[in-house]
């Protein structure tokens, strides 16, 4: 029993997928222009990512 | 990008869904044009690690987004080859529709009901000096007895 609720436990470790960063917002005309995003200013959205590398 | 944020804000009333525009700091004019004109959150992924895209990987690809929940778990992703189209506002738009959680006014534990135990967790955060967003029930800014007022006043109701 303890070994199957062990590899439950590693396995969901592994398998995780949460991603997390903060980082300043540098578009001056957003709303949270200078604060660190997407932690703490949206915690509790949910949010989408828009990459691009486009200069 | 800005004009489907403020869509899914004032036309669908997604209030706690927010787009980030991500970056890559060597590219010097990436503001001018990927934000340009738009209120968009923008952070850089530091160049040449990419730490954003790294962590991200496998996705986070040139004009992908991707779409996680409040807990920063992966619910989607779609590359924007053609642009926001409506194809493409569909697609997030049914992954919202599945993830969303509509607040519930005096809910403040979240748990999909307001009863006394909201009650209880709010005149504790207020005693314990403790801010709770979910708390500000009459939303005038402050949490304080007001608010304890107008939970009761909605279980009762």
């Amino acid at each position: 029993m303890k070994k199957l609720l062990f590899i439950l436990l590693v396995s969901g470790f592994i398998f995780s997928d949460e991603y997390e960063y903060s980082l300043q917002d540098y578009n001056a005309t957003s709303p949270t222009y200078g604060l660190d995003v997407w932690n703490p200013e949206y915690t509790g959205y949910i949010t989408l990512h828009y990459f691009s590398a486009q200069g | 990008m800005s004009n489907f944020q403020n869509e899914l804000r004032d036309d669908d009333g997604y209030e706690n869904v927010v787009i980030i525009a991500v970056g890559q700091s060597n590219i010097s004019n990436f503001n001018n044009n990927f934000t340009a004109n738009s209120d968009l959150p923008l952070v850089m992924d530091q160049y040449p690690g990419l730490p954003i895209r790294t962590q991200f990987s496998p996705y986070g690809q040139h004009k992908q987004v991707v779409i996680l929940d409040y807990d920063g778990n992966l619910i989607g992703y779609i590359t924007l080859n053609s642009g926001v189209n409506n194809s493409a506002k569909n697609y997030i738009r049914g992954i919202l529709e599945e993830h969303y959680q509509q607040s519930v006014p005096g809910d403040v534990n979240e748990d999909s009901i307001v009863n006394i135990q909201d009650v209880i967790l709010l005149v504790s955060s207020i005693l314990n000096e403790q801010t709770d967003d979910n708390g500000d029930v009459n939303a005038d800014g402050t949490v304080n007895i007001l608010d304890v007022i107008q939970i009761v006043n909605i279980i009762l109701s």
